[in-house]
Parts: C-alpha cells; structure tokens; sequence
C-alpha cells in the first residue's frame, strides 16, 4: 500500500483460482438480507456444508455464470474482521485462506444494505483490504427508494474502486447486473485498487476503527443523502417493544402466538407423518413373505435390502466407504440375511419403521418452530427479545439471546439447539445448549399425561398443578444448572450485551421456507443415521434372546389368562419382553432403581425410551400385558397400571412412584435425536456425554428426593 | 470538559465518547458497531440495556458495557438539532455534522467544531 495514502494498484495473478470450480463467497454485516440474495441467486439448489470439528455449517449452492458452473458460498454474518462468534471466525478464516477445508473465494459479492450504507462501510474497508475481486451490493435498494434514500452509484463505484450494484432481493430486481458483474469479477487478473485508510484521530492514534469509520462517513456522506425522519417508524415500535416491562410483555404475548400456533396446527400434519409411517410398515409386513422361505433365495435379498440401507445411511450421513464402514455393513447385512422370516418382518416393522417413524413425527412441530423464528429473526424483532431479556437472563449467567432457545426448546429441545446459535460467545452458547434438554418438551406431554391420569384422575385441578410444576420444575432447573456451569466447569461472566437492533422491515416467505427445508433436512438426516442405528440396538435388546417356542406360561400369565384379564398374544408379548436382554437388566438394575419406587417394568420402560422418552407409554403398555394397541385407548392403560402391585401386595404406582417418574422424566436426558444435535452443535461427542450423565444424574436423585420425601410423607 | 460514563447517563441525549476503558471481545464488539474515541452517541433510551445511535444504527449495550465508555456533553447547538430530529454524526476529530434538519439548521451540512 501506499504511505501517502493514495490509491495504488494491484494485479492479482488468479493465484487462488486453482480450484476447478470458481468459487464466490457472500458477505456481509447480519442483517442486510444477504441469506435471502442468497437464496435468490440460488434458489433451493443451495446445500449445507459441514465440517469435521467445525460447528459451523457453511450454506453453498451452484449458479451458472456465462455457460460455466460457479460455487457460491453464503459466509456468516460480520461486523468486522476482528471476529468474536465462532461463525465470525469461520468466516473470516474463509477470507483470509486459513481455513482448514475451504480455501480463499477466486471473489468476493460485498452485500451492503442500502438503508444504512455507512454502518457497512466499516467492514466494506475490512473487505477490501483483503485485496479479493469483489462486486458491492447495495441489498434492499427497494426500501432505500421506499424511504427516499438517495446514492449516487456510480460516485459510490468509484469511492469503493469496485462494481456496485443495486438489488433488491425480495423482488428479484438487479439480479442479471449482479450475476454480469459476478462474471466479470471472475476474469484472471483483475485490476483492483485499494486505498490506505489512515486515521487522522485526535486521542485514538493507531486505532484502526476510527480510521475505518472516518472512511465510511467521508464515503456515505459524499454519495447518501437521507431524510432527516429516517427510522421513525422502527423508534416509534421500539418504545413500545424494549420498554422494560411492555417490551416484555410484548415478547411473552408474541411467543405464547407463536407456540398456539404450533400445537394447533401440528396435529394434522403429525398425523399424516404418522399414518404414512403406518401405512410404510404395513407395505413392509406385505413384502415380506408370510410363511418359510427358501434361505438361499432369501439371504441375497435381505442382504441386499439392508445393504441398501446402509448405502442410504452412509450417503445421508457423509460416511465414506472405507475397510471399516464397508465391513460393518457387509457384516450386519450378512447376519440380516440370516435372520428368520419372523425377526426380520420384526426387524424392519417394529425395529426400523416405528423406530425412525416415532422420532420424524416432531418433523412438523420442529419446522413450524423454525419457520416462526425465521419470519421473526428476518422483521429485526428477535433482537429486541434478546434486548429486553438481557437483565432477566443475567441473573443465572446467561445472555439475554440465550431466552429464545430456550422458549423454543419448550416445543422441542432440537430446534433450541440450533437456535442457540445466535449466542456468539462460545461459552455461553455450549451452557445454554447443555441445560436446554431440561425445558420441557412436548415429547414428555404423553409421559405426563399418563402420571396425572394415573394419580389424580378424579382430581382436575390437582392435575393441572402437577402439570404446571413439570414446566416449573423443568424450567427450574435448567436455569439452576446454567448457574452451576456458570460457577464451575464453564466459569466466566456472560459477555454483555452489545447488539444492533436493526430497522424492522417485512420477513421474508422464502427464506423462512428455505430455513425450513434446510433445518427440516437435517433432521431427516439424523433420523435416517444416528437415530436408525440405535433403533434397531434397541429392538435386538428388546427382541432377543427369544422365548423359547415351548417355554411355559409363567404364573402371572397364567393367571391373567385364567382370570381372563388378558389374551394370549399380549400375555405372550409380556412374557417376550421379559425374557429378552431389557428385561433381564431391568431386573439386574431393580436394586438401583428401587430407592425410586421403579419395579423392573418401570426400568425397562425407562430403558426402551432412552432414545425417545413418550416411548415409556407404550413399552409400560407392552411389559404390563396390554399390548402396544392398549396404550392408545383411554384408560386402559392407567386402570392396568392402577392395578399393578409389587410381590407384597401393595400396589406398585403410588402417588411416591408416581411423582418419582414424573421428575425422572422432567429432568432425564432420553432423547437421542437431540444429543446427536448437541454433538453437531458443539463438535464432539465429550459435551453431548455430560449432557446426558448429569440430566440422568440430577433426574435420579430428584426422584429420588420425591420418592423418599413422598414414603415420609405417607404417600408411598 | 469532564467526562462520565455512559452507564450514569438518565436522560436522552447527544455525546461524545472520549474513552473506552475495556479491553477484549467486549471492547471491540463496541468499536466495531462505532462506540470509539471520539464519535458521536446519541442516548435514546437510558437503562439497561441501553439504546443508542452510533452510525446510523440503533444499538442495543447492557450497563455493564457502558460503564466502561466514558462520554462528554455535545454542545448545546447540536443537542438541539437533535431534538427537533436532525440527523447527526460525528467524526472521529471532533467535527459534527447535522444534516437534513427539518428546521432550517441546514438541508446539506452544517459542521461544528467542538
């Protein structure tokens, strides 16, 4: 660079275009709607890049340039290169070719938001700097006109020593200039100019934000002229929205909308993800041939239909073919193969179908809640949620933009988990994610719904109270435990608050589609790996060893089936259960769980709803002799369970083990769509482990604490 | 002219930042949004958080932060623009300039040396 601070000139040689695939990247500051020229410029071609190690997912899509097929990459949001957020660091990793998958861009697209070009004109002078062929866009140029913004283009151009273009995303506008002058951008050699911004700075010497900002203000004053009532309207809302207690207000009623809107609407959509599950399992029990086949006929089949499988898993989760992972599946397919005709329609019906289909079911709710938060992260208003929480939230260590995620995790902890993302401190961030899991979500509701029916079916009001104090309970300690990671594994104060509040404009309908079918997908991804594997470990501990076929009747269902309180088949399901390898440890582990109130039916629910906790009701349906059908229909189950007594006599659901279930599940883990989600968030497997050894941890002793304080209190 | 930290201002008003007294995230977290030496802040509503203007932008810092900002006074004259809705900013040297008022201070640019 020149010392006198005149403008210079550069040659770049292409030096970074070996890549045979050009590449662009976006950037831009948060909120100058460079997702949705994102998702304009490639429309639902664009896909989700991950990295091993790397948290930080990278949104990249193809677009043709002049006949040749260019990568565009959509950078996280920036203020400046000083990056704080871990998706700050990556991009600015990106920009400056220290990354460790992704090398420098061959150019670079500038998204500026035209309503307020002289804030982005400090990171614009960063951006430069880097010396890349860059293309400025004036994003937004339709609210710009809207609110009678003027800018001289061409004088900005020449200010910026690069193409500027005006585009307005939403409506498409501006769009062949931009894709000619990406184009353009691309040629080898280009000529770019650059320009010293030194600091002429009274007080601040060497302070290269004051300098960089001189530089803005000499630039937007010289081609922006504003009118002097610009933003009125965002300052009129904002009085009402970050008032201390209407701000408040405002963000509970909104949110309390936002969820009404979720649980009314979901049911239908949960129900056809259910009947299609339904109607999967059933056209699977049709394929299957109904009596003995032949083994050498069938073995290649199976085989090859579990190979396929495994091929869709490994495709989905990025597993490549190595000696490993093909020998796994060769294997597993191989003993597939041999299964008999009975334990494969077993396998795949209740194993793989059920299994995954009982986890896609929160498909609708999770994409409800992303599209609700998209709309409301694109009006600006989610800043001033995070605004108006920070003082409440500070009380337990956290950030005000910590309240978002954890109000989504109320409908499901998975979408709280990626939510969090807007916490830019890393240690912030990986508490809020650890403690979001204790919120509870609406898989519990069918858990909680069967204990209130159980202890006060005659008692409405009594009910609701223990209903209520499951959220309590739930939203207690999860703030509780913040404070504690706060205090000891994960100390540090929160990092103050420090947020632009944007101005507020109208969301945008595709970029909330597109959230959803982004976010929507990567939960299909899960289900279809991590969630397939441990369904089917689940239903082999379930399922084997088999009863043997001339096993006789134990006493119990031999009474029940004298007493006619229960048939054959659910009698024999029973008796199955308790044979295989979950039954047996639920009896192994009975001494651990006793000081609980949980009998071994009780463990083995809790065990077969590791990986989805409202698997509980069903399993208890199974393993007291109702069958799976029985948890469906009111009050059968509850009058069995009311039933039950222990060898003593006396009954084994209690008002103690009744509420001691309730607070294990309030407070256990047993989700493992969701650890698989912290792991993705976080990086490792280490913090998603903690997760769930100190919910299961703090659920045992709290039911431990209700159980023994409820005996004392003669509710046992 | 004495100063005072942000985080003790109570009422609506325009300022100077002479100082930022923190280091860190924290510190250039605020420089990047434009609360550095010299600019110009303009307090739209005290509290905590905060709302201010810097650069055009309306930003959202927690007391804990402003504390360590420390600000003077603006002129009256420029107080006053902003009163009746001038746009105001500020370089780094201490020039203000108010434009477009509505009020007949300047419908290009006034400048004021403080």
């Amino acid at each position: 660079m020149s010392e006198t601070g005149s403008p210079e000139l550069n040659i770049l040689h292409g030096t970074q275009q070996a890549a045979a695939v050009p590449r662009i990247a976006l950037v831009g500051n948060p909120n100058t709607g460079k997702t949705t020229l994102f998702n304009r410029l490639t429309g639902l071609r664009a896909k989700t890049a991950n990295y091993p190690g790397i948290t930080v997912d990278l949104r990249k899509g193809s677009i043709q340039l002049d006949g040749r097929e260019v990568e565009v990459i959509d950078l996280p949001g920036l203020y400046g290169m000083d990056a704080s957020s871990p998706e700050e660091k990556v991009a600015k990793s990106i920009l400056e070719g220290t990354h460790a998958y992704e090398a420098v861009p061959d150019a670079v697209v500038l998204v500026l938001d035209a309503t307020n070009i002289e804030r982005n004109l400090f990171l614009a002078s960063e951006i430069l700097d880097l010396q890349l062929p860059t293309v400025a866009v004036l994003n937004l140029i339709d609210a710009a006109d809207k609110a009678d913004i003027k800018i001289e283009v061409n004088r900005l151009a020449e200010e910026l020593k690069c193409p500027v273009i005006g585009v307005s995303s939403k409506k498409g506008t501006g769009f062949d200039q931009l894709r000619a002058a990406m184009n353009n951008a691309l040629q080898p050699a280009l000529t770019i100019l650059t320009e010293q911004h030194t600091s002429c700075t009274v007080g601040c010497s060497g302070c290269t934000f004051a300098a960089r900002f001189d530089w803005a203000q000499r630039v937007s004053g010289s081609t922006v002229s504003a009118p002097a009532n610009l933003g009125r309207g965002t300052v009129a809302i904002d009085r009402v929205v970050t008032n201390p207690v209407f701000g408040v207000i405002t963000f509970l009623g909104l949110m309390l909308g936002v969820f009404y809107l979720i649980f009314s609407i979901s049911g239908i959509p949960m129900d056809i993800v259910d009947g299609l599950f339904g109607t999967l399992g059933n056209f699977a029990d049709g394929l299957i041939p109904a009596g003995p086949v032949n083994h050498l006929t069938w073995f290649p089949i199976a085989a090859a239909a579990s190979m396929l499988v495994f091929t869709g898993s490994y495709l989905a989760a990025k597993i490549p073919w190595t000696k490993t992972s093909l020998g796994v599946a060769v294997v597993v397919s191989a003993i597939v193969g041999v299964l008999p005709i009975d334990d494969f329609r077993s396998l795949v019906v209740d194993g793989v179908v059920a299994g995954v289909g009982g986890v896609v079911i929160f498909l609708p709710q999770i994409c409800i809640l992303f599209f609700m938060i998209s709309l409301l992260e694109d009006s600006g208003y989610m800043a001033r949620a995070a605004f108006v929480m920070e003082r409440l939230m500070r009380v337990v260590g956290l950030p005000g933009k910590a309240f978002v995620p954890m109000l989504s995790a109320h409908a499901c902890a998975i979408p709280g988990i990626m939510a969090a993302r807007v916490i830019e401190n890393w240690r912030d961030r990986l508490v809020t994610i650890l403690v979001l899991p204790l919120l509870t979500c609406s898989a519990r509701l069918p858990v909680y719904a069967m204990v209130t029916a159980l202890l006060f079916h005659d008692s409405p009001g009594m009910a609701a109270l223990v209903f209520v104090g499951a959220y309590l309970l739930g939203i207690g300690a999860a703030l509780l435990s913040a404070w504690c990671l706060k205090k000891t594994i994960l100390k540090g104060e929160p990092v103050p608050l420090v947020i632009e509040l944007p101005a507020y404009r109208m969301p945008s309908l595709r970029n909330a589609f597109t959230t959803i079918i982004d976010r929507g997908m990567s939960f299909i991804r899960q289900a279809g790996t991590v969630i397939l594997l441990i369904s089917v470990i689940l239903w082999a501990l379930a399922t084997y060893p088999r009863l043997p076929a001339d096993t006789p009747l134990s006493s119990e269902g031999a009474a029940r089936i004298a007493a006619g309180t229960g048939e054959l088949e659910q009698v024999l399901a029973q008796e199955a259960l308790s044979y295989s390898v979950v039954g047996r440890i639920g009896r192994f582990v009975e001494p651990v769980f006793a000081p609980l109130g949980f009998d071994w039916k009780i463990n083995v629910g809790v065990m077969t709803s590791f990986a989805a906790r409202e698997v509980l009701v069903s399993t208890l349906a199974i393993v007291y002799g109702i069958g799976e059908e029985g948890a469906e229909e009111d009050g059968t189950l509850v009058e069995t369970l009311r039933r039950q007594t222990r060898p003593d006599g006396t009954p084994v659901f209690t008002t103690a083990t009744g509420l001691s279930l309730l607070v294990f599940f309030v407070l256990a883990m047993q989700c493992l769509p969701t650890q698989a989600v912290t792991k993705r968030e976080t990086g490792s497997w280490k913090w998603a482990a903690l997760q769930l050894v100190y919910m299961t941890v703090l659920a045992y002793v709290a039911a431990f604490a209700t159980y023994q304080a409820c005996c004392s209190a003669g509710l046992g | 002219m004495s100063t005072t930290p942000l985080s003790d201002i109570s009422l609506p008003g325009l300022f100077r930042c002479t100082n930022i007294d923190c280091v860190g995230d924290a510190a250039i977290q605020l420089k990047r949004l434009g609360v550095c030496d010299g600019r110009s802040i303009e307090v739209m509503q005290p509290g905590d958080p905060m709302v201010l203007r810097v650069v055009g932008a309306r930003i959202g810092v927690s007391r804990m932060l402003a504390k360590a900002v420390r600000v003077e006074a603006s002129p009256p004259a420029l107080a006053a623009a902003v009163s009746i809705g001038a746009n105001v900013t500020s370089d780094a040297r201490g020039q203000i300039a108010v434009v477009g008022s509505t009020k007949g201070f300047a419908d290009a640019e006034v400048v004021s040396h403080v």
